[in-house]
């Protein structure tokens, strides 16, 4: 019998979530069922205490393991800090063996006065050690000092990066990005040092290869950037505001011979716009990538730039990019055609 | 006053009965829809199961498709294999392989070969440790779907590996006896213990490299419950650059002359760019997930990252990535392509998501386990099948005549009927009794069928695309026949089935000619000997992958012998499968290349025969002659004939899979925009099934293609919810 033909009606959606903030959104996070469930500042609090006292008990045992003579925490850390020729600091965490730093109160809301330790990179410790069991004559408490310090260095800014994420990070506020260019700062003086001492002939462990990889990928500074492109590329982002990269390009674009046009033709009579820096880079051995380079300066708003192509200069496509949000006109600045303010692009 | 008349059902037409048909039917036919849809699935041949099918031959032989193993993080297929069997209420006492847990069990391990220097080849096992739960069980609190809770697991599993390096480390380095002081020793001590304080210090650097995953997974675990803050991402990149560096110096040097070590740092390597991976393309934020990255060719992506040459040259990455899934684009081992969202999206889930054991083996064949309780169940549920049905034509109402604003639909389903049963007889019976389990035979039961003597004279064969004779044409009509089409054939047969529909739509032209899909082959041998006599050293039931082409994933499947019906005199000791993807030609052969199927059978033939000859040495060192060439005589013939040398290979069971709807569908870079999903509604009355389809997990295998069929369940019915099709909703 025939009847009349059904209809589907459309559907909720037609494809899945893929937005990780839909998960963060509805569902529990993955953790282990046989770990208590905690709230992630005590989580954090409590594997922070795990890891220092764990890091605590091996610097105790590779001390015990390089001399024969048994020595207290005390008289280590104040040997350690004498070959360092610092000053020795009093109080009452002084045993803290191997640390030459004021040991803080565990209270605050840097309980472990993280932010004040010396993050050296862990591969320029890893260099010094090397160098040490390289040297003809191997320090035994030098070498355990250091590889103590590699092991509560790595922990101690990882752990300051879980804390910074685990909701105290606002209440540091200013305080944690002077703390980042303190501990920067800290690691440069490291390094110089390091340097001095290997030109003073520490063997020869001149250990500092480039990046891992055939390319070198240097340091994102932290601020999201959110990347249309019309043509598969990777797209290098340097920016300190959140950014929107919108590179329009017809398929199939041959990358290598494009080049992004300057912000102002040469001979105009206009002064020179602020600009962000952007070039296409044919990496040695991989594919070629799109670097943006924003300038800490540069105020935000919408920079449109052309892409040309580099033996003719004809155009082919454009480079948006979108630094930050724009602000809203000025209500002082008279306006003609709609008494109501224009609503700001916002970044999705 | 009359009671209204209930509204007659809704009539579905399912053209396929592989594992998404079958999944289609089960969720529309459940109690909750009160009979709401009239199910009926057309089966080309005598069999369920498509790509998973599996016959019974001569003393009960199991003859398969291919290889089929469940992965543990198969929780669509488990939930309804698992419901599947509870509805079937098998007696305990009484039935063999009564329950789900009768039917599968868990396989922990998964062995890997590596190509040496010398041309000689070295295998690797890797134990996976039991996860908590079982696959298919409610996932009530956790989300484990997540990038950020995959990253607190490669995180995880980096510490625990780094970790297993340092305790080996430790035992060669003397760990615990303490550095003695140099001064204290003669020169040649001096030099001894300066060697030891080496592998020391690698040994404290890498508890300070173990410790510093350690710390990324808690900062990780921080990111499930927050985005990462303003400038972190950049630090964290930082930090492991130097994890990397440290790591790569070390344990590089560690694993120059320690192969275990080497695979390790293999694995560690390849979680380390992951990480880096996901970090860099912003895949954590990213509103396209991994597809973000689809365009990308896996191991070209992790090159991108930083992973080293020998870690993409590696067993792990081949094998798991590669091997596993059949991705060498034609057939052909140097070209090995797969789009890295989706290898990612399923080395993730495989390694982090898995419940029970990272591999569940059936204890019988696939078709007997999965298909026949299927078919029992829901001939139960009132479903209709109708075997021998072969799809010729999906035809849509004619261009135009659909109103403005109205979409276009499937006018008719032209039918091929292959075969009939005798006059006066019931439905065609399609299972057979071994050892008292329903099975599938592998043959048809020609004795049910009108002229089943000559057709089996004649050597028909009615699973093959070229073979076209048929008894009858058959057209079903919308509204007469059918209401709803859920098409969920191979996609090989798009072309042919839907050709209509592929020159009309450019979608559809699109899907057909941007997503490939690859012919398998496999062999199973039955053995006089069993592994450990053959010369295997490892342990019995071993999954190994990543050997030589065509045929490079061997399983030891000697468990399924217990199943089969051998006279106890002539009864194997071990059950061998072999399977890979065979190099094919791109083009899909034409229909009328009539002697296509036999020639690649043949060329199929040749390639186990010279693999015998030339690579099971090394797999069994004792199944080889002292000059070479593989003992014949280990096979054990089913019949009476013992035919001497190759030929002996003749006697046992193999498959060069090449009908077009059962080519494997492969995941190539930038081509999942390509897919088409069940719940698109573009046609009014039409959706489709299988791992070939826009399904959220876009890869081929069992899971997908039962994701594949809950949603085409929902497209028609709006159930099951989308929230219950696990981990649809995923990065």
């Amino acid at each position: 019998m025939d009847r009349p033909r059904h209809r589907r009606r459309d559907p909720q959606r037609t494809g899945p979530i893929r937005h990780s903030g839909g998960a963060w959104a509805k569902g529990e996070p993955w953790h282990d069922p046989l770990e208590p469930e905690d709230d992630p500042v005590s989580s954090g609090v409590r594997e922070g205490y795990r890891v220092i006292e764990e890091q605590i008990r091996r610097g105790q045992r590779v001390a015990q393991g390089m001399d024969d003579e048994p020595r207290s925490r005390d008289r280590y850390g104040r040997e350690h800090r004498e070959r360092r020729g610092r000053r020795p600091r009093p109080g009452p965490e002084e045993s803290w063996p191997g640390y030459d730093y004021d040991v803080p109160p565990r209270g605050g809301s840097d309980p472990f006065h993280l932010l004040s330790m010396p993050a050296r990179h862990l591969g320029r410790l890893v260099q010094e050690i090397l160098r040490q069991i390289g040297s003809a004559r191997p320090d035994p408490l030098r070498l355990a000092g250091l590889l103590f310090q590699l092991q509560i260095e790595a922990i101690a800014e990882l752990t300051r990066l879980g804390f910074s994420t685990l909701g105290l990070g606002s209440r540091w506020g200013d305080a944690f990005q002077e703390d980042v260019y303190r501990v920067q700062h800290d690691i440069d003086e490291g390094v110089r040092e390091i340097e001095e001492e290997e030109e003073e002939g520490y063997g020869e462990w001149r250990d500092d290869e480039p990046g891992h990889g055939s390319w070198d990928w240097r340091g994102i500074p932290g601020a999201p950037a959110v990347i249309h492109a019309s043509v598969p590329i990777p797209v290098y982002v340097e920016s300190h505001e959140s950014t929107e990269i919108v590179l329009d390009l017809p398929p199939g674009s041959h990358l290598q011979s494009l080049e992004v046009e300057p912000p102002l033709a040469v001979g105009t009579a206009e002064p020179p716009a602020p600009a962000f820096e952007a070039e296409f880079v044919d990496l040695a051995d991989g594919p070629v990538i799109l670097r943006v380079e924003v300038p800490r300066d540069l105020p935000a708003g919408l920079y449109p730039r052309r892409i040309v192509t580099s033996a003719t200069g004809e155009p082919v496509g454009t480079l948006t990019v979108q630094v930050g949000t724009i602000p809203k006109p000025s209500s002082k600045t008279p306006r003609k055609v709609s008494p109501k303010p224009r609503p700001r692009a916002e970044k999705p | 006053m009359r009671a209204a008349r209930p509204a007659p059902p809704i009539r579905v037409a399912i053209v396929g009965g592989g594992c998404a048909g079958i999944t289609a039917a089960f969720e529309l036919t459940r109690p909750e829809h009160q009979g709401r849809f009239a199910v009926t699935v057309y089966q080309q041949g005598w069999r369920l199961g498509g790509k998973g099918a599996s016959g019974r031959g001569e003393h009960g032989r199991i003859e398969e498709h291919g290889l089929h193993v469940w992965m543990g993080f198969y929780e669509n297929a488990f939930r309804l294999l698992r419901e599947g069997y509870a509805e079937l209420g098998r007696d305990p006492e009484a039935d063999p392989l009564a329950g789900w847990r009768d039917a599968f069990f868990p396989s922990p391990r998964i062995g890997l070969t590596e190509e040496r220097e010398d041309g000689g080849w070295d295998d690797w096992t890797a134990l996976f440790p039991p996860m908590p739960g079982l696959p298919g069980d409610p996932l009530t609190l956790e989300n484990p779907f997540s990038v950020s809770s995959y990253l607190v697991h490669a995180a995880r599993l980096l510490a625990t590996v780094i970790e297993s390096a340092r305790r080996r480390q430790g035992t060669s380095a003397g760990e615990g006896s303490g550095v003695p002081r140099p001064s204290a020793l003669a020169p040649e001590a001096i030099l001894e213990n300066l060697a030891r304080l080496v592998r020391y210090g690698h040994l404290a650097t890498l508890v300070g490299l173990a410790e510093a995953v350690r710390g990324l997974g808690v900062l990780f675990g921080a990111w499930s419950r927050r985005p990462p803050g303003r400038g972190t991402e950049a630090t964290v990149l930082r930090t492991l650059e130097n994890v990397t560096r440290s790591a790569t110096r070390l344990l590089s040097e560690l694993a120059r002359g320690d192969g275990e070590l080497r695979r390790v740092w293999g694995i560690v390597d390849l979680l380390l760019a992951v990480i880096r991976g996901v970090l860099r393309f912003g895949l954590i934020t990213d509103p396209r997930g991994f597809d973000a990255v689809d365009d990308y060719e896996f191991r070209d992506w992790l090159a991108l990252n930083g992973a080293s040459r020998a870690t993409l040259e590696s067993a792990f990455l081949r094998g798991v990535c590669y091997d596993q899934m059949f991705a060498y684009e034609d057939g052909d081992p140097e070209r090995p392509r797969t789009s890295a969202g989706q290898a990612l999206r399923t080395l993730l889930r495989l390694l982090f998501t898995y419940r029970g054991a990272l591999f569940w083996k059936m204890r019988a064949g696939m078709g007997d386990v999965v298909f026949a309780p299927f078919y029992e169940v829901l001939l139960r549920r009132g479903v209709r099948f109708e075997f021998f049905h072969r799809l010729e034509a999906l035809r849509l109402a004619p261009e135009g005549q659909p109103s403005p604003g109205e979409r276009p639909w499937v006018e008719s389903l032209e039918m091929a009927v292959q075969a009939t049963v005798r006059s006066g007889k019931p439905p065609y019976k399609p299972l057979v009794d071994v050892g008292g389990l329903p099975c599938w035979p592998a043959r048809p039961d020609y004795g049910q069928l009108a002229d089943g003597q000559r057709l089996k004279a004649e050597g028909w064969d009615p699973e093959s695309f070229w073979d076209r004779r048929e008894v009858e044409r058959k057209t079903l009509r919308v509204g007469k026949d059918f209401d709803f089409v859920v098409l969920a054939v191979g996609l090989g047969a798009i072309p042919t089935v839907a050709g209509g529909l592929v020159a009309r739509d450019r979608r559809w032209r699109r899907l057909v000619d941007n997503v490939k899909t690859v012919e398998t082959g496999a062999f199973q041998l039955w053995l006089q000997k069993n592994v450990a006599a053959l010369g295997w050293p490892g342990a019995e039931g071993i999954t190994l992958t990543g050997f030589v082409k065509p045929f490079d994933t061997w399983a030891d499947m000697t468990h399924l012998l217990r199943e089969e019906c051998w006279p106890p005199e002539r009864a194997p000791r071990s059950l061998a499968y072999f399977c890979g993807s065979l190099k094919s030609p791109p083009e899909l052969p034409g229909r009328d290349d009539l002697g296509y199927p036999a020639a690649r059978r043949k060329a199929a033939r040749q390639e186990a025969v010279g693999f015998l000859d030339h690579y099971a040495g090394h797999l069994w060192p004792r199944a080889v002659r002292p000059g070479g060439g593989f003992r014949w005589e280990l096979l054990v013939p089913p019949g009476a004939e013992r035919p001497a040398g190759p030929e002996r290979f003749d006697t046992q069971y193999w498959t060069a899979n090449v009908n077009p709807s059962d080519r494997y569908t492969l995941s190539l870079p930038g081509t999942a925009k390509d897919r088409i999903s069940p719940l698109d509604n573009t046609y009014d009355n039409l959706t489709v099934a299988g791992d070939w389809t826009a399904c959220g997990f876009v890869v081929g295998c069992v899971e997908a293609a039962v994701i594949s069929g809950r949603l085409a369940a929902h497209a028609l019915s709006g159930r099951p919810r989308l929230e219950d099709v696990v981990g649809f909703d995923h990065p």
